[in-house]
């Protein structure tokens, strides 16, 4: 007989609102941000060419504010695994990012995220959810929170011709 | 829009209604797949890759979808560039920045976005100087795939832009 996966979906009815995990650390690694600007596309040398950034005067070269996403991440899947769920198996299309930044990112610094679903709500006929995370740098000075939307249930086979 | 302005020096130098250069963007599956790798490592544990339509193509291809798309987390990585690449240095970077950001439609392989943008508002408020930009990235057909806005801190002659307050 085979193995069947009885493992329950993470659907929008089971989500509920403070879904977490423990805190994270993450690195902001100087081989992640050349990684990050040689596939992004975001390839300002002040990323990268010191000499440059300091030409145009800054400290040093800059890291990118869309490496939130990356030293930040919303660890999602480790959300549902901790709830004993596991990821609905359909596209689930990001909506909507909010982000705001109360401090730059700093290359070499540890970056602690705490994630959790921060919000639930329906429009038009669609459920969606919203993952909050907070971030602060190893001083312990917030350097971002930010806001990450997904429709969860009721995306459209429409969708495949648009 | 207005046509686009050189790119200001300082936060003077910036007006409302300056449009920023348009870019553009002819969308390759390697771009998805490179930034795949970017933002979901390929390690053996890493839940975030199965079953992903950014990354396994055969899973998208069965999708709502019919193939692989773009993560809007690399729209939002291009409009920062646009941004970053039309402002005073430092300026997305010094902290201080907000971003938001609508994906109404998705990005497809061999789609070509146009990312263009507008300066709507200039404050100075505590001390900062910030810009307001109202951002967008059309496909080729001229639906919206982003649409929001980029606030950024306009760092000030003389500041280490990119050490904070």
């Amino acid at each position: 007989m085979a193995n069947e996966d009885t493992t329950p979906v993470y659907e929008w009815a089971v989500a509920e609102v403070g879904d977490s995990v423990p805190p994270a650390d993450i690195k902001v690694d100087p081989d992640r941000i050349a990684l990050y600007v040689k596939t992004s596309g975001d390839d300002n040398p002040i990323y990268t060419d010191e000499a440059f950034a300091r030409s145009k005067g800054l400290d040093g070269t800059a890291v990118p504010i869309a490496m939130a996403m990356r030293v930040a991440p919303t660890r999602r899947s480790v959300i549902m695994k901790e709830k004993g769920c596991k990821h609905p198996v359909r596209p689930t299309p990001f909506a909507r990012w909010q982000c705001e930044f109360f401090a730059p990112l700093k290359a070499g610094e540890l970056i602690t995220s705490e994630s959790q679903l921060g919000e639930k709500f329906e429009k038009r006929a669609r459920k969606y959810v919203v993952w909050h995370v907070k971030a602060r740098n190893e001083r312990g000075e917030p350097v971002l929170e930010y806001r990450s939307t997904n429709c969860w249930e009721g995306a459209k086979p429409e969708d495949r011709k648009r | 829009m207005s046509t686009a302005a050189a790119s200001p020096a300082r936060f003077e130098d910036i007006r409302v209604g300056d449009g920023l250069p348009r870019q553009t963007w002819t969308v390759a599956k390697e771009d998805i797949e490179a930034f795949g790798d970017f933002l979901y490592p390929a390690t053996a544990q890493n839940p975030e890759r199965r079953g992903n339509p950014h990354i396994d193509e055969e899973y998208a291809r069965q999708s709502i979808y019919g193939g692989l798309f773009v993560d809007g987390n690399q729209t939002v990585a291009l409009l920062c560039r646009m941004a970053t690449d039309w402002l005073p240095p430092g300026s997305l970077v010094c902290g201080f920045s907000e971003v938001d950001v609508k994906f109404p439609n998705p990005v497809r392989v061999a789609d070509v976005i146009a990312f263009s943008g507008e300066v709507s508002a200039k404050t100075t408020e505590g001390g900062r100087d910030r810009v307001r930009l109202e951002v967008l990235a059309q496909n080729q057909a001229g639906k919206a795939v982003a649409v929001g806005a980029i606030c950024a801190c306009v760092p000030r002659g003389g500041e280490m832009n990119n050490q904070g307050a």
